[in-house]
């Protein structure tokens, strides 16, 4: 397996770990995430993916084994919560979910592919996305699949806790 | 001067049993000396150092250096950074997750946007569904912090005919919006799984019964009744 894209530092490895970050509250309900955390748009755009290495569509992860992808992970994410919200309502940071490559790329009734996507600055980031071509409705349990096994890796900052 | 910064390939998670974070400033010699020092238990890390000439020790320049050496990336715009963060033997994610300085949600926050949802609470009552979907069409733009659209108004009107079209023991056991504008509900059973989807044009939906092949279609919403049966069929099974 080859790299993607120039900057990542590596393929991406079965044995590695990707973090999402999470945001937003209204993708939790009672403490758990809910498939609101993951766009069937985002998994499979309406005119198909986007091959950008750094901005690639997908559900944006970062591989946080990777030199650097911890520290790259928590500062997009603050990066996210700072940036103005259309509604005024503001992002908080909620945690991480962290997943294990082999366990996103083994959901079944996908497949869900897990793309490095790395650009100067942010060389770890990664997509997770379905294969153009794929049915909408056929991705259904594959999102159902992977928002479960964010709720089995969740990781909330501190003041977070209390209300999961 | 000479700023050295520690590099070494992050094992698995799996394998770690502790990650400690010391960085540390000494600005009083005159000079900036900074250390990131990722460190897993006892192992030694081999250093990169990275010189930085007395004559341009200005603070961007050290910044840019940081940035340069791909460390820190993004945290540096003061040297505000340069300051013991704590030191953390547990689960590595934690300690990142200790280190954290933004706003984070708080147990008011969580349970202020929980509220804004009428729990189903598994009570599976109608009147419980549609209360939800009217509050789903009203979701302010960006409600799922990530620039997600509100359902419409028409994807409500559909989910609610869909809705009203089931027997009472066969109504749905989750209902969520989605920031693409859908209005999904789920029924779960042992190994099986249905969700149906309403975005006001379409009924997206897949239903797998058991270990029974799994049927699943895109098809425009024309009216309840003309929902494909094999959905029907399929809550039906687990409902």
């Amino acid at each position: 397996m080859t790299k993607r894209c120039l900057e990542s530092p590596a393929p991406i490895d079965a044995n590695e770990n990707v973090a999402r970050g999470l945001y937003s509250p209204g993708i939790f309900e009672d403490g758990k995430v809910t498939i609101a955390a993951v766009k069937m748009d985002e998994l499979l755009p309406k005119l198909g993916h986007v091959d950008q290495c750094g901005d690639s569509s997908g559900v944006s992860v970062f591989r946080v084994d990777q030199i650097n992808g911890e520290v790259q992970a928590k500062t997009e994410l603050q990066a996210i919560v700072n940036r103005p919200s259309k509604n005024g309502i503001p992002r908080v940071a909620v945690g991480f979910a962290v997943l294990s490559v082999s366990a996103v790329t083994q959901i079944g009734d996908g497949p869900l592919l897990l793309l490095d996507d790395g650009k100067t600055g942010l060389t770890s980031h990664a997509v997770i996305r379905a294969p153009d071509g794929k049915e909408k409705a056929a991705l259904r349990r594959a999102r159902d699949n992977l928002v479960s096994l964010m709720n089995k890796s969740l990781h909330t900052f501190p003041a977070a806790v209390a209300a999961s | 001067m000479e700023l050295a910064l520690s590099s070494r390939p992050r094992p698995t998670y799996a394998h770690v049993p502790s990650v400690r974070y010391d960085v540390m400033a000494d600005m009083m010699s005159g000079g900036i000396v900074a250390s990131l020092d990722s460190t897993i238990d006892d192992v030694n890390l081999p250093f990169v150092p990275v010189t930085i000439p007395t004559e341009r020790r200005s603070r961007p320049y050290v910044t840019k250096q940081l940035r340069n050496a791909t460390f820190v990336i993004g945290l540096v715009s003061s040297m505000s950074f340069l300051e013991t963060m704590p030191t953390v033997a547990a689960d590595p994610v934690a300690s990142w997750l200790s280190g954290w300085r933004g706003t984070v949600a708080s147990n008011d926050t969580l349970q202020t946007f929980d509220g804004f949802f009428e729990p189903v609470g598994g009570s599976q009552h109608l009147a419980v569904l549609n209360d939800r979907i009217d509050r789903f069409v009203s979701l302010p733009a960006g409600w799922d912090g990530d620039d997600g659209v509100a359902p419409s108004q028409v994807a409500g009107v559909h989910s609610k005919a869909f809705l009203i079209s089931l027997k009472t023991v066969n109504l749905p056991h989750e209902c969520h919006a989605v920031g693409d504008g859908e209005i999904v509900l789920q029924w779960r059973g042992l190994d099986s799984f249905i969700e149906a989807a309403f975005d006001g044009s379409t009924v997206s939906w897949y239903a797998q019964i058991g270990t029974g092949a799994a049927t699943y279609s895109d098809d425009v919403f024309v009216n309840a009744e003309a929902v494909d049966k094999r959905l029907t069929d399929a809550i039906d099974l687990i409902g």
